[in-house]
């Protein structure tokens, strides 16, 4: 069984002209950074799908100078961050229906599912009653945990929020993470511990509100 | 504790987790990229060809000549302006204060005009960049003279026949007595009057055949009539003109080449029956007495008729050989001034005028500044421009790019 080609290999590849390379790079990347795009842009999946399609753009434009001085995933990663920071500072668009916002929703349904779960966690008990109100209610809750999740994230400051949604991004490393931010390791993991201190204390705070 | 620790870690999984299915954004991106590739490439292979080079000088050319070349056509178009004209009026107002007719008294010629065509018209309303404004009488009023005066004597900057360099081929064989007036206005009228005799040359005949100086202080006016060299005409106009500033300017000539003419004709005709005359007394010895007083008489009379013509003769060679100038020189009117108010609430306003006077010219001054800061530097401006727009996505593409 033939090795998997390295994602240097492939970029490489693409510089000379095949695209089959540059396909097998999406299968590998476009999902993941997608995920980190709309994490870092407060959950917008459009502002994320633009910042990634951009970040494609820039791979597609300076492919032969990619000189391997660094890892691929570091590259390719270290722009999207960058093509997110630019969206970040542009003005703000018209938001087009793809986030996540708690005043969609009928506030008295949500604060009333929440109620249940948290009374049906307290209690222990799994009746078939509880379950069937979780299955119907969970998709709402979780849009408005995400929404909380967000608002607090959005709170952070920009680096500790990178630091800590790079760090729980699937599949990346400490050091990975590091090296891609630019920062020391220790710098990464002293900004993560406050970052989730911060973020423990802000949820905390919403919760008991 | 560990619960809650897992279950904001999973949250913070889950909010960097794409959960759709893939866009294929890569597809996109390509088409986009090669859009933009197509495009930049247009323009190379644009830049390429090989008549672009061509092209671009063409145009650089014509851009050249479109600035410059107005200015060319406009001094080009003076120096082919030549002719003959009846009479002018020159005023030295520099075109704001001339006083402009209208179309039908402005004369107009053609380029191609020969030099001894008498109907051509002259046209000066165009030509801006002429020392003086050229009002030329009308061609339906009766001419001040003959036809062969040329006009552009007066012409200071375009005029080749100001500057010596071409001899009238009219006024060569015509016997044209030259008259001119100049009315200066000078602070320093005596001085200004001094000088204007002192321009004469004594050894050509030239001299003052009247002057006066009358008034005092500003109301002081000089009167000078000079008879110069006709040939010297221009010269000395131009020298009178440095004398102060020229408030009008006329000049007319009276070509006298038929009174000429006939008057030699006369001439010869009483000197052929002097002649006759004399044989014919000569010749009859034995004549009564009586018939040789009426020989006599007659013959007198014929010499008389010819020392009249001979002095007639003399008297407009005097007029053609000297040119008779007029100039009138007198200061310059000053404006009434007005009596001032006197007061305090006089001062006060005045003051206060003044201040705000003051201020608005400083306004106007920085205004002034900043649009000659913003317009003179535009150039810099936009450089510094792209510049920084260079910078900033060369900073961009260092952060993208490891």
């Amino acid at each position: 069984m033939s090795q998997p080609a390295t994602d240097e290999t492939l970029i490489a590849e693409f510089a000379t002209g095949r695209r089959a390379a540059l396909e097998e790079l999406a299968r590998r990347y476009e999902r993941p950074l997608l995920g980190l795009a709309q994490g870092l842009l407060n959950g917008d999946a459009t502002l994320a799908q633009d910042a990634v399609q951009e970040t494609w753009v820039r791979l597609i434009r300076f492919a032969g100078q990619f000189n391997g001085r660094s890892r691929f995933k570091t590259w390719i990663y270290r722009i999207a961050i960058n093509q997110c920071r630019t969206l970040q500072s542009s003005p703000p668009r018209e938001a087009l229906g793809n986030t996540h916002n708690a005043s969609d929703f009928d506030k008295e349904t949500i604060a009333q599912a929440i109620a249940t779960r948290n009374h049906a966690s307290e209690s222990g008990s799994a009746s078939q009653n509880t379950t069937r109100t979780k299955s119907i209610f969970d998709p709402i809750v979780a849009r408005e945990e995400s929404a909380e999740l967000h608002a607090a994230l959005d709170r952070l400051g920009m680096d500790q929020r990178n630091v800590l949604l790079l760090c729980y991004h699937a599949g990346m490393t400490h050091p990975e993470a590091a090296d891609i931010l630019d920062i020391p390791l220790g710098t990464l993991k002293s900004r993560l511990s406050t970052a989730l201190a911060e973020l423990r204390r802000m949820l905390a705070k919403e919760d008991r509100s | 504790m560990t619960d809650t620790h897992d279950n904001l870690e999973s949250r913070l999984r889950d909010a960097t987790t794409w959960s759709g299915p893939s866009p294929q954004l890569w597809k996109r991106a390509l088409a986009v990229q090669a859009k933009s590739s197509s495009a930049a490439s247009g323009v190379i292979a644009f830049a390429r060809r090989r008549w672009f080079p061509l092209v671009s000088l063409a145009s650089a050319a014509c851009l050249a000549i479109a600035i410059v070349g107005p200015q060319a056509i406009r001094t080009g178009s003076s120096d082919e302006l030549r002719g003959i004209g009846q009479s002018s009026y020159i005023y030295a107002a520099d075109g704001k204060d001339f006083p402009r007719s209208g179309a039908d008294r402005v004369l107009r010629i053609s380029p191609t005009l020969s030099p001894t065509d008498t109907t051509g018209q002259y046209d000066f309303t165009n030509e801006k960049h002429l020392s003086y404004s050229y009002q030329n009488q009308s061609p339906t009023e009766t001419p001040l003279a003959t036809q062969s005066e040329p006009v552009f004597p007066l012409m200071a900057d375009a005029n080749p026949y100001v500057k010596g360099q071409i001899a009238s081929p009219v006024a060569n064989n015509r016997h044209i007595i030259h008259k001119a007036t100049l009315e200066l206005t000078t602070p320093d009228v005596r001085a200004a009057f001094l000088k204007a005799g002192l321009l004469l040359n004594e050894a050509l005949g030239e001299h003052v055949q009247d002057s006066s100086l009358t008034g005092v202080g500003d109301n002081m006016t000089g009167a000078l009539t000079l008879r110069v060299d006709a040939s010297r005409l221009s010269k000395i106009l131009n020298d009178l003109r440095e004398l102060g500033t020229v408030v009008s300017e006329r000049q007319e000539g009276q070509d006298v080449t038929g009174q000429v003419v006939d008057l030699e004709a006369r001439l010869r005709n009483e000197r052929r029956v002097e002649q006759e005359l004399l044989e014919l007394f000569d010749q009859r010895k034995d004549t009564p007495l009586k018939e040789i007083l009426d020989l006599r008489q007659k013959l007198s009379e014929v010499r008389s008729g010819i020392e009249q013509m001979v002095a007639q003769r003399e008297q407009l060679s005097r007029l053609v050989s000297l040119a008779t100038v007029l100039v009138i020189i007198r200061t310059g009117e000053k404006p009434i001034e007005e009596p001032k108010a006197e007061g305090l609430w006089h001062y006060f306003s005045e003051s206060i005028q003044h201040a705000w006077q003051r201020g608005l010219r400083g306004l106007a001054d920085t205004i002034a500044a900043l649009l000659a800061i913003l317009v003179g530097g535009l150039i810099w401006w936009i450089l510094l421009a792209i510049a920084l727009l260079l910078l900033r996505r060369y900073v961009r593409n260092r952060t993208t790019r490891p």
